[in-house]
Order: C-alpha cells, then structure tokens, then sequence
C-alpha cells in the first residue's frame, strides 16, 4: 500500500505540477513578473486536480472490491473534487473568453486548496483500492 | 454562478472534501490495526489475501484455490513442464 501511495505521490501529484514550475521558472529567468497568479491565473492548476483525483479513482474502482461504504464515500469526496475544479475551470474559461474580470486572487486560492483538497481524497481513494474486507 | 461564487463554493468544497478524507484514512488506519493475513500472488496476476477478519467460509475458499494452484505446480514439476507456462494456462495456479 505504500509503496503505491508513494508511487503515486511522486508520479501522480509532483510530476503533474512540473509543467507549470517550468513556466514559473522561464518566467523568472527573462525577468517578468512571476507570481503565482501568473502561473496559474487562468486555472491551469485545476485541470492537474482534476486528472490526478480521476486517475486515483480509476485505481479505487479497479482494486480491491471490500469495505463498500468506504468506497462511496471515498468515490463522491473524490467526485466531488472533480466536478467542482471542471465547474470553475469552464467559468474561468467562459470568463477569459468573454472578456469579463475575475479575480485572480480568488483563483488562486480556490485552486491551491482544490489541489491540497484533492491530494488527501486520493490518497483515500489509494488505500481503498488496496484494503482487503 | 457568478465566478466569485463558484470560486468560494470550490474552496468550502476542498476544504470538506480533504477533511472527510483526513478523517476516513484515521478511521481506516484505526479499524486495519490487528489485522493479520497474508498474501498470495495468482498466476493470472491477481493478489489473494486472507486476513483474520474475513468469515471462516471465505478463507476456506480462499485455501482452496491456493490449494488447487499447489497441486498444479507439483504436477507440473513432476511431469518435467515448465511449471509456469501451466500455470498461465490454468489461469488458477501459484506463478511460478
């Protein structure tokens, strides 16, 4: 079980992350502004929570069969998660395309907690797919 | 759904999702402790467990595969096969 938590953990939710410390990174290097919101100001961060919380559901559903209560209540935080960063990611991007202000800030924040939020449900998600009933 | 709303919705959201999590993996980590078994590894691929919560019908059942895919391998083994390449074909056996 560990070993795929950590597995996960290093292959799932840090190399996920690599694409947008790179953008941070080019941006410091030539000398713009390189804040957070520039980083992941149009949502990026939420598409990265939406793929790792999906793909550690798919491990849940594809492991172990005990514990069913669990399982539900693991699949619908995990769901829950899901729908929520698709659901302000497409009002961001109808926002972006509409030319309409958001605030970033707020953006920012809502992901870094969608991201952290996400992490522990799918490590919930992880152990469930191994524990045996 | 001004995206304001959406924005704080998504952040109450996070916060109980994680937080029901945290308390599901304290409750599952509780509930694993004394639990003793082991683990066998089929030749199709799959994992058998028996652990001392399971009902003594299904670790009876359990024993019994695992017993079948033993007597497999000695069959194999004594007939000079290649005793994973009979296993792979029963699909029910030990691997090799």
């Amino acid at each position: 079980m560990a070993v795929k938590i950590v597995r996960w953990l290093i292959f799932g939710a840090i190399i996920s992350l690599l694409p947008l410390a790179f953008t941070f990174g080019d941006l410091a290097l030539r000398g713009r502004p390189h804040h957070l919101v520039d980083v992941i100001g149009s949502g990026e961060l939420l598409v990265v929570v939406w793929v790792l919380s999906a793909s550690a559901l798919g491990e849940m559903f594809g492991g172990s069969s005990g514990h069913p209560v669990l399982r539900i209540v693991t699949g619908g935080l995990t769901l829950l998660v899901i729908v929520l960063s698709a659901m302000l990611y497409a009002l961001v991007a109808e926002a972006k395309a509409g030319g309409q202000p958001i605030d970033e800030e707020l953006l920012v924040n809502a992901s870094m907690i969608l991201y952290v939020g996400s992490l522990i449900p799918c490590v919930f998600c992880l152990i469930c797919s191994e524990i045996e009933p | 759904m001004t995206f304001e709303e959406a924005a704080r919705i998504a952040i109450w959201g996070g916060g109980f999702s994680a937080i029901a999590s945290l308390a599901g993996i304290v409750f599952v980590l509780l509930d694993q402790r004394g639990v003793r078994g082991m683990d066998v590894r089929l030749a199709n691929g799959e994992r058998l467990s028996i652990t001392n919560r399971m009902p003594a019908e299904e670790v009876a059942r359990r024993i019994k595969i695992i017993e079948q895919g033993l007597a497999s391998f000695k069959t194999a083994s004594a007939g000079n096969a290649a005793p994973g390449r009979a296993y792979a074909a029963t699909g029910a056996g030990l691997q090799e």
